[in-house]
C-alpha cells in the first residue's frame, strides 16, 4: 500500500512539480484566483445587456451574434469560468496529495473543501443561464432532482429555481450574486490578499483572451428543438449516464455528494483510519471520473 | 515587470486589436432588427400587412437562433413552413399571436379526417380491434390487416392538414402545411432558390381564394369542382383539339366538361369563404365524426335570416371586418349570425325585402334578395325539403368503384411515404351528371343522394390467387350538398314522377293500382355484377332500402313516402300551381277523388 | 528616474487598458435600433389628431403632418387636449398649437416634424421616429 502511494505521489511530481513544504511549482491557487476574478469581471461586463427574464435565448443569441465583442466576453467568461473549475479542482487535489488536511484546523479543512464544492453550482447556474435547451433542462433536472430530497426537497427546490415565467431569475442570482459573494468571503479568510498580486494574471488572461478569440462555442439549441439526445455540463456527464440507470435521488443527489462529503470529513478522521479514508476518498473520485470517462468515450453518440 | 508579464501584456494588445479591427471593418456594427435573419434574407414582398417583417422579425415565425451569424448555428431548430402542425403552437399559435387557433385547427375535422375513416372502418368489413379514430392515431399505428385502412393510406390519406408541404410540383406540391394549406396565396416558393438574399416571400391572406380549398375538394364528392361548374368527365378527353385530348384537364389525368356552375359562384362570384366561416372551416375547439357537424352555414342563415336577433359578437366582428381589408367601414350595421354564433361580418340587411353581401375578397357589394314566394317556400307539405332537394341542378354520380388489391406488388402510403405490399387498382362503372337522388338526410330533411362509394372489391395474395373471404361488396349512397345551386327548381313532375329522383333508378315508371311498377334500363345481373340491382337504384320499388346509407340515420324514401309522393304525381299534371286549393285541403281532395267525387277521376287505390 | 523597461511597460499597460475599456465601452452600450417605424392605417381628417407608440399624425388643412410627442423641453409625453386643440406637456405645462407651434412654456421651440411618407401597397402612412 505504501508502495503504491509512494508510485502514485512519484507519477504526479511529474505533472505538479515541486509538491513539497507548502509551496507549490505552479501556483494552481492564485491561477485559479485570477480565472475566478476574470469570470467575475466579464460577468459584470455581461450581465449589462443579458436579461434573465422574457425570451432569454433570443437575447442571448443577440448578445452573442450581434453585440459588439459580446461573443468574445461570453467566451471569455465561459473559459474563465472553466478554467476556475479545473484549477480549483487541481489546487485541491494538490492539498489532498500533500495531506494539507493534518496540518491544518479540521473545520478550516472543511470550509475549503465547501470552498471547492462551490465552484460546481457556480459553473452549473451559468450553464442553465445560457438559455437555450441545454440550460433550460439542466434547471429542471436541477428541481427535481432537489425535490427528490426528503422532507426538504420541496423547500430547497423553491429556493433554486422558479417554473413558470421567473425560470431563470433564481438561478440568475445564485450566479451572479449569492455563489460569489460566498465564495469571496471564504476565501477572504483564506488568502492572505484579497487581490492577487503579480504578473501570472496577465498570462493567464493572454492565454484566456487567445483561447477566447478563436475558441468555438458549443452551439445554442434553441429551446423548441425537439431532439432525444441533451446533455448537461461535461463534469456532470457521469452522473446524467448513472441517472438513465438509477434512482434519482440515489445517483442524482446523494452520490455526487459523497466523494466531496468524504473529502471534508477528512480533517476529522482520527489518524489512525486517515489512511483507509484517504483511499476511500481516492476511489470514490476514480469511480466518478471512470463514470464521466465511460460517458464520453464508451457510449458515443449518448451526449452529443 | 517580469519578461513573461511584458509578453503577455503584448499578447493581449495584438488579441485586442485584432478583435477591434474585425468588429469595426467586418461585421455590420449595429443589430439588425427585429433580428439577424434580414442580413443574409431579404425578402422583396411582406408575408402581410399584419405580419410585418419590420415588427415581428422572422423568428416569430420561422423560429431558429435568431442572431446567430453561422448558418448552421441560425438555422438549428428553423421551420421552413410555420403553418405546418407539428410546429404551429409554438409559431402561430405562440403567446400574443394565435394562441387558441392551432388547437381548434388540429380537432378539426380537415385535420382529423375523421369523417372518411369512420365511413371507411364502419362501410367496408373491417377488424375492429385496428380502428382507429383519427388521422394521427392512424399515422402512429404499424401497418395492420385491414383493408379499410390500407386503401385510406395509399389512395385518400393526401388530404389534411397534418401533411407536410412538399416541394413537388402540381395540386400535390400545393396540398398540406396546416395554416399554410389555406391562409397562404400560391406561390411557387420551393422553386425559388433561397441561398439567394433576394426571394419573395409567400403572401399570407384571410382572403382565401377559392383554389386554395379546391386543390382537396375536387376528389370524392367533387364540391369544388360542382361549385365552379365543372364536371369531372370520363377520361377520353373529348372534345378533342387539334386531334389531341382536350386542354380542359384536372390533376391526376382527369378531365371536365363545363356545366352550369353554382348560382352563387355565376351571377355572385362568390368564394368559399363568402358562405364558410371560420369556425365552420377550423372548427371550434370540439371534434366532430362528421363534416355536417362542423359546417357552420345553412342556406337559411342569409336568405331567411332571424333578423330580431341583433346580438351579435360586436368586438369579433369589427375584427374580423379590419382584418379583411376590403370591407366597407360603416360605422355602426348589424351583422348576421351563423347557426353556431360567427358573426358574417359581411352580409347585411338592406332596403325592403333585401340584403347585402359584401365579397370578402374584394369587398364588391351583391344584392340578393331575401327568401321570396313564402306560399312555394313555406308549403306545409314540402317542410321537410332541404333546399338542395329543389334547387341542386345536378349531381356528379360515380357509379360502381372498382377496387383490385394485388398484394404481389407495393404501394407508397401518402402519411408516411414509405410503401409497403399491396398495390390497389381503381375503375369505375360510369359517371353522370343527373338530377341527384332523393332521399332522407341524417337530420330528417330531404335532400339529395349519390353513390359514395359502392366498392366492389378484389383482393389478390402475394402469388397471385384471389382472396374471396377478404373480398367484397359495399354499396353505399351518400347524402351531401353537391354545390349546384340553381335559382330554379325542377318542375313538380320532375320530382313526383321521375324514377330516378325517387331512388328507383333510371327506367321506367308505372304508377298502378297495385303499387309502383318499375323497369329499371341498367341490368346489373346481366352486366356481371353480381346484384340483382341496378347501381342508381337506392331502393325497391315496394321501398326496401338496397344499399347503404353513407350515415345511419340516413336512408331512401320508404313504401308509404314512395306512394305518397307518386300519388300526387298523378294531380300535378293538372294541378300544378302550389296554390292549387287542392293541395291546401290535400286529405279532403284525395277523399273526394277516391270517392269517385272529384271532378276528375282516375283509376287509382 | 524610470527606465526605458518601465516606461514601456507603462505605455504598454496604458493601451492594454485603453483597447479593452474601449470594447468594454462598446459592448455595454449595445446598439439597439436607432429608429422606429410608425404605422397609421389610414390618414386623420382635418382637424383629426391620431396618436401611436409616441408620435402623434395631425390633419392639417394642406395634408396631414407627423410630430414627436416628446416635448422639445425635457422629454415629456405631450398630451392633446381636443377641447382647445392643442398639445400639452403634463411636467412644465408647455403648449403647443395644432400646427406644432410652442404656445407657451418653457420650451424653447415648437414639437419636432418627424419623416412622414406614405406605403402605395396599402395607404398606411408611415412615420421614423428617433429613440434616441
Amino acid at each position: 500500500m505504501r508502495g503504491l502511494q509512494n508510485y502514485i505521489t512519484t507519477l504526479l511530481k511529474q505533472f505538479l512539480p515541486k509538491l513539497q513544504g507548502n509551496r507549490s511549482g505552479l501556483p494552481l491557487a492564485e491561477l485559479a484566483w485570477w480565472a475566478f476574478l476574470f469570470a467575475l469581471i466579464t460577468g459584470v461586463i455581461l450581465s449589462f445587456n443579458y436579461r434573465p427574464w422574457g425570451d432569454v435565448f433570443k437575447s442571448v443569441s443577440k448578445l452573442t451574434g450581434w453585440l459588439p465583442y459580446g461573443a468574445f466576453f461570453r467566451r471569455l467568461h465561459y473559459l474563465s469560468g472553466q478554467a476556475f473549475l479545473i484549477l480549483t479542482f487541481a489546487h485541491t487535489l494538490e492539498h489532498f496529495l500533500r495531506e494539507t488536511y493534518r496540518h491544518i484546523k479540521p473545520q478550516e479543512w472543511t470550509k475549503l473543501v465547501l470552498l471547492f464544492f462551490l465552484s460546481f453550482p457556480l459553473v452549473f447556474t451559468g450553464f442553465i443561464l445560457k438559455g437555450d435547451k441545454g440550460g433550460i433542462i439542466a434547471g429542471r433536472v436541477m428541481y427535481n432532482l432537489a425535490q427528490e430530497i426528503p422532507y426538504l426537497g420541496s423547500g430547497l427546490a423553491a429556493l433554486l429555481l422558479r417554473p413558470g415565467e421567473d425560470f431563470f431569475l433564481l438561478p440568475y442570482l445564485h450566479h451572479t450574486v449569492i455563489l460569489p459573494l460566498v465564495v469571496i468571503f471564504l476565501l477572504g479568510r483564506h488568502r492572505k490578499h484579497l487581490l492577487p498580486k503579480g504578473g501570472l494574471g496577465w498570462t493567464l488572461m493572454a492565454f484566456l483572451a487567445f483561447l477566447a478569440t478563436f475558441y468555438p462555442l458549443p452551439p445554442d439549441v434553441p429551446p423548441h428543438v425537439e431532439t432525444t439526445k441533451i446533455a448537461g455540463p461535461w463534469f456532470f456527464h457521469g452522473i446524467q449516464l448513472l441517472l438513465h440507470y438509477g434512482p434519482p435521488f440515489w445517483v442524482g443527489v446523494l452520490w455526487p455528494l459523497v466523494p466531496i462529503g468524504l473529502l471534508a470529513i477528512l480533517s476529522f478522521i482520527p489518524s489512525s483510519l486517515l489512511k483507509w479514508a484517504k483511499w476511500i476518498v481516492i476511489i470514490t473520485w476514480l469511480l466518478h471520473v471512470t463514470f464521466l470517462l465511460i460517458a464520453w468515450c464508451l457510449i458515443p453518440g449518448f451526449i452529443k | 515587470m517580469k519578461r513573461t508579464s511584458i509578453i503577455s501584456l503584448v499578447v493581449l494588445l495584438l488579441i485586442f486589436i485584432f478583435l477591434i479591427l474585425r468588429q469595426e471593418y467586418h461585421y455590420i456594427s449595429s443589430p439588425p432588427s427585429p433580428d439577424g435573419c434580414v442580413v443574409c434574407h431579404e425578402p422583396e414582398t411582406e408575408p402581410s400587412p399584419s405580419h410585418l417583417l419590420a415588427v415581428l422579425g422572422c423568428s416569430s415565425c420561422h423560429l431558429g437562433n435568431p442572431f446567430a451569424r453561422a448558418k448552421d448555428r441560425a438555422h438549428m431548430g428553423i421551420v421552413k413552413n410555420p403553418g405546418d402542425l407539428h410546429f404551429s403552437r409554438l409559431t402561430c399559435g405562440r403567446n400574443g399571436c394565435h394562441p387558441d387557433l392551432p388547437q381548434r385547427v388540429e380537432k378539426s375535422i380537415m385535420a382529423t379526417n375523421r369523417g372518411i375513416l369512420k365511413a371507411m372502418q364502419t362501410l367496408w368489413p373491417h377488424d375492429t380491434s385496428e380502428s382507429v379514430h383519427d388521422i394521427r392515431e392512424l399515422i402512429e399505428k404499424p401497418i395492420g390487416q385491414s383493408v379499410a385502412l390500407d386503401h385510406f393510406r395509399k389512395m385518400c390519406g393526401g388530404c389534411h392538414l397534418w401533411r407536410p408541404r412538399y416541394p413537388k410540383l402540381g395540386e400535390i406540391g400545393r396540398r398540406g402545411g396546416g395554416c399554410t394549406d389555406c391562409h397562404i396565396q400560391e406561390l411557387s416558393s420551393h422553386t425559388q432558390d433561397l441561398s439567394k438574399k433576394r426571394f419573395r416571400h409567400p403572401e399570407l391572406t384571410t382572403r382565401i381564394p377559392s383554389e386554395n380549398c379546391l386543390k382537396c375538394h375536387n376528389r370524392s364528392a367533387r364540391i369544388g369542382l360542382s361549385y365552379t361548374g365543372r364536371f369531372e368527365s370520363e377520361a377520353y378527353g373529348t372534345p378533342y383539339q387539334k386531334g389531341g385530348p382536350g386542354s380542359r384537364r384536372l390533376s391526376g389525368g382527369r378531365f371536365y366538361l363545363e356545366l352550369p356552375s353554382d348560382v352563387h359562384h355565376q351571377k355572385a362570384g362568390m368564394d368559399c369563404i363568402d358562405c364558410h366561416t371560420e369556425k365552420g372551416v377550423m372548427g371550434d375547439g370540439k371534434i366532430y365524426t362528421h363534416q355536417e357537424e362542423q359546417v357552420d352555414i345553412t342556406c337559411i342563415t342569409c336568405h331567411d335570416p332571424d333578423l330580431q336577433n341583433e346580438n351579435p359578437d360586436r368586438e369579433l366582428a369589427r375584427r374580423l371586418e379590419r382584418l379583411n381589408r376590403r370591407q366597407p367601414s360603416f360605422s355602426v350595421h348589424s351583422y348576421l349570425i351563423s347557426p353556431k354564433g360567427s358573426p358574417l361580418y359581411h352580409i347585411r340587411p338592406g332596403p325592403g325585402n333585401k340584403m347585402k353581401l359584401y365579397r370578402k375578397r374584394d369587398g364588391k357589394e351583391i344584392v340578393f334578395e331575401r327568401l321570396a314566394q313564402p306560399e312555394v317556400h313555406k308549403a306545409p307539405y314540402h317542410k321537410r325539403l332541404s333546399c338542395q332537394a329543389c334547387h341542386s341542378a345536378w349531381m356528379p354520380q360515380c357509379y360502381g368503384c372498382h377496387e383490385t388489391l394485388f398484394k404481389q406488388a407495393s404501394q407508397r402510403g401518402w402519411l408516411t411515404g414509405k410503401k409497403w405490399p399491396g398495390r390497389w387498382v381503381e375503375g369505375r362503372s360510369y359517371l353522370r351528371f343527373r338530377k341527384p337522388t332523393l332521399g332522407v338526410w341524417p337530420d330528417g330533411q330531404i335532400g339529395p343522394f349519390a353513390p359514395g362509394c359502392q366498392v366492389f372489391l378484389e383482393t389478390f395474395d402475394e402469388k397471385g390467387d384471389y382472396q374471396p373471404d377478404i373480398s367484397f361488396r359495399s354499396l353505399v349512397m351518400a347524402s351531401f350538398d353537391p354545390h349546384t345551386t340553381a335559382k330554379n327548381s325542377p318542375d313538380c313532375i320532375g320530382c313526383h314522377l321521375d324514377s330516378k329522383v325517387l331512388g328507383l333508378g333510371e327506367g321506367s315508371l308505372k304508377v298502378t293500382g297495385k303499387g309502383l311498377n318499375f323497369k329499371p334500363v341498367y341490368l346489373s345481373s346481366e352486366s356481371g355484377l353480381g346484384i340483382e340491382f341496378p347501381l342508381d337504384a337506392f331502393v325497391s320499388a315496394k321501398g326496401s332500402p338496397l344499399q347503404k346509407p353513407s350515415r345511419p340515420q340516413g336512408r331512401p324514401f320508404n313504401g308509404e313516402e314512395l306512394q305518397q309522393i307518386t300519388r300526387v304525381g298523378l294531380c300535378i299534371p293538372c294541378h300544378d300551381q302550389y296554390d292549387d286549393p287542392i293541395y291546401s285541403r290535400y286529405e279532403q281532395s284525395l277523399s273526394r277523388f277516391l270517392a269517385g267525387d272529384a271532378p276528375c277521376r282516375k283509376e287509382v287505390p | 528616474m524610470l527606465t526605458r523597461r518601465e516606461v514601456f511597460t507603462r505605455f504598454l499597460q496604458c493601451l492594454v487598458a485603453g483597447s479593452s475599456l474601449y470594447i468594454v465601452w462598446k459592448y455595454v452600450r449595445g446598439t439597439g435600433p436607432s429608429s422606429l417605424e410608425v404605422n397609421f392605417s389610414k390618414p386623420p381628417k382635418e382637424g383629426e389628431v391620431l396618436f401611436s407608440q409616441g408620435s402623434y399624425l395631425v390633419g392639417l388643412k394642406q395634408g396631414p403632418i407627423a410630430f414627436s410627442a416628446r416635448c422639445p423641453h425635457l422629454g415629456c409625453r405631450l398630451e392633446y387636449a381636443a377641447m382647445v386643440q392643442h398639445f400639452q406637456c403634463p411636467c412644465h405645462g408647455s403648449q403647443f398649437t395644432l400646427e406644432g407651434r410652442r404656445l407657451d412654456g418653457p420650451a424653447k421651440k415648437g414639437m419636432t416634424i418627424l419623416d412622414l411618407r406614405m406605403d402605395d401597397r396599402c395607404g398606411a402612412y408611415k412615420i421614423t421616429l428617433p429613440l434616441s
